[in-house]
């Protein structure tokens, strides 16, 4: 053969296929798992590992199997496989014919180990939990800047309170470095920061992304934070160690904004309502005391002393004028014999109903004076100032705030300038 | 860095003191003089409240390493 042949890339796929598919018989593998991904059609696919190797895996029609099985991703596996050759993408893949967990993979192991030495400890006490404030001034997150889920997070937060403040503190969040970073941020900001509630968060990804938020020295620092923490890490599914640290774990960055912020429409419904409410508990406490009020002035003008007391006053005049001509008569009879000294008597009787009349006008005017609203519905106004009732204008200066109460609600009013009269 | 005046109580505080005023005039056991206080109280609460949901203009902000190596805040657009 003068020149080398030329085959296409499907003939050599097609080589190294054959060759790949024959280069040993089906074997038994064991690994972890990792990206992990189960499909309606039933098939699944994943990756097998170890500390030295990754291995791509399908499962034909293995859905069921891996789900009986528990199967799940950071476990350990025991698998009969075989060598194959996946030509439409160049890949090698390994087809799984069965598999079953072999205890659980060294992640997982650590994962479990860890979070019970901190769960013993106390650190997950659902007594150390902080609430979230109903509001909160000033929110932090913890997290990649360019990342999806900050976002999401601010997107969400926006939409929900148009006037929310937000300060970003960027940490790694993936990689070796990341739970020291993500742990320093955190506490920088809880200590310089002045935000009312922390928000970790981070987007979905495979376990290994994930996995600074399960590292001692993060979950460490969200348990230590003095400020109210929120966990946001991955999708709904992936739950980290810092999660059980924090004051609250939020399924999702999106998720994280919905729960610590409630939507500032639905607030000003909740306070327009406690309006309504205070209004109408105001109308409710006036209505008892005015009908009362009624009542007691209607019976204090039939009841009255001044009647009672007019009544009695016209006895007496009536008696004394009585009494002055019966004296008269026996003055008249006995003049000559009694003498002059008894004249006197008229005058002194005068002078005592007198002082009885007097008296009766004092108690009408009290009475009269006793029903301030009478007076404010006679157009007259009652003047506050801190609190205090005005009653000269050098009480106040221009520009004081004053409250002015009327026969029918109030008013609050400012000051213009003090008249000299 | 701004830092809110002590004295200012906060919205927990406001609207939970406004609950118990709403609930205790509800009751309608209060005397009138004390009825009137409570009502003016409650209505200064709303006030504030309502404030604090508007007052608020939208800032985000990054830290960010200044020109001297120090921590500063810079406007961040998502």
């Amino acid at each position: 053969m003068a020149e080398a042949e030329i085959i296409s890339v499907s003939a050599a796929a097609a080589i190294l296929r054959d060759r790949i598919e024959n280069a040993m018989p089906p074997f038994w593998v064991s690994g972890e798992i990792s990206q992990a991904k189960v499909y309606p059609s039933g098939h699944v696919y994943f990756t097998l590992k170890d500390s030295g190797a990754a291995l791509s895996c399908v499962w034909f029609s293995g859905a069921n199997s891996w789900r009986e099985g528990g199967l799940r991703e950071g476990m350990s596996i025991e698998a009969m496989a075989r060598p194959g050759f996946h030509a439409e993408r160049g890949q090698l893949q390994l087809i799984i014919r069965l598999a079953r967990p072999c205890g659980q993979g060294s992640l997982q192991a650590a994962f479990e180990a860890l979070k019970e030495r901190l769960r013993a400890e106390g650190l997950f006490d659902p007594a150390r939990k902080k609430p979230l404030p109903l509001l909160p001034r000033r929110i932090g997150v913890i997290t990649s800047p360019e990342g999806a889920a900050l976002r999401d997070f601010i997107q969400v937060l926006c939409r929900r309170f148009p006037g929310v403040r937000i300060r970003i503190y960027p940490s790694l969040v993936q990689g070796r470095e990341a739970a020291a970073n993500a742990a320093r941020a955190l506490r920088w900001a809880a200590n310089k920061g002045d935000d009312e509630v922390l928000v970790l968060t981070r987007g979905g990804g495979s376990i290994e992304d994930l996995w600074a938020f399960n590292e001692e020295e993060l979950v460490r620092a969200v348990a230590a934070c003095p400020i109210p923490t929120v966990s946001a890490i991955g999708h709904e599914v992936d739950f980290s160690l810092c999660d059980f640290a924090a004051d609250l774990r939020a399924p999702t960055p999106s998720a994280a904004a919905e729960m610590i912020l409630r939507p500032c429409n639905e607030w000003q419904e909740e306070i327009a309502q406690h309006r309504r409410r205070l209004d109408a508990s105001l109308q409710m406490a006036l209505k008892q005391p005015l009908r009362r009020l009624g009542l007691l002035e209607q019976r204090l003008l039939r009841a009255s002393p001044l009647l009672r007391l007019r009544d009695q006053a016209q006895k007496v005049d009536l008696l004394s004028s009585r009494l002055d001509q019966a004296m008269a008569q026996l003055l008249r009879r006995r003049a000559e014999r009694l003498g002059p000294s008894l004249t006197r008597l008229a005058p002194a009787l005068q002078r005592l109903l007198d002082r009885r009349r007097s008296r009766l006008g004092e108690l009408a005017a009290r009475l009269e004076a006793m029903s301030p609203q009478r007076v404010l519905e006679r157009g007259y106004a009652l003047a506050r100032f801190e609190g205090q009732v005005l009653t000269r204008a050098s009480q106040v200066a221009p520009g004081s705030e004053l409250e002015i109460r009327l026969a029918e609600g109030g008013l609050v009013v400012q000051v213009l300038r003090i008249a000299e009269r | 860095m701004s830092q809110e005046p002590a004295a200012v109580p906060s919205f927990e505080d406001s609207l939970s003191r406004l609950e118990s005023i709403v609930a205790r005039l509800e009751r309608g056991d209060l005397p009138l003089e004390q009825a009137i206080a409570a009502y003016e109280e409650g209505r200064r609460l709303a006030e504030t409240c309502s404030r604090r949901l508007v007052e608020v203009e939208q800032r985000i902000e990054i830290l960010a390493k200044g020109a001297d190596g120090k921590p500063e805040w810079r406007e961040f657009k998502p």
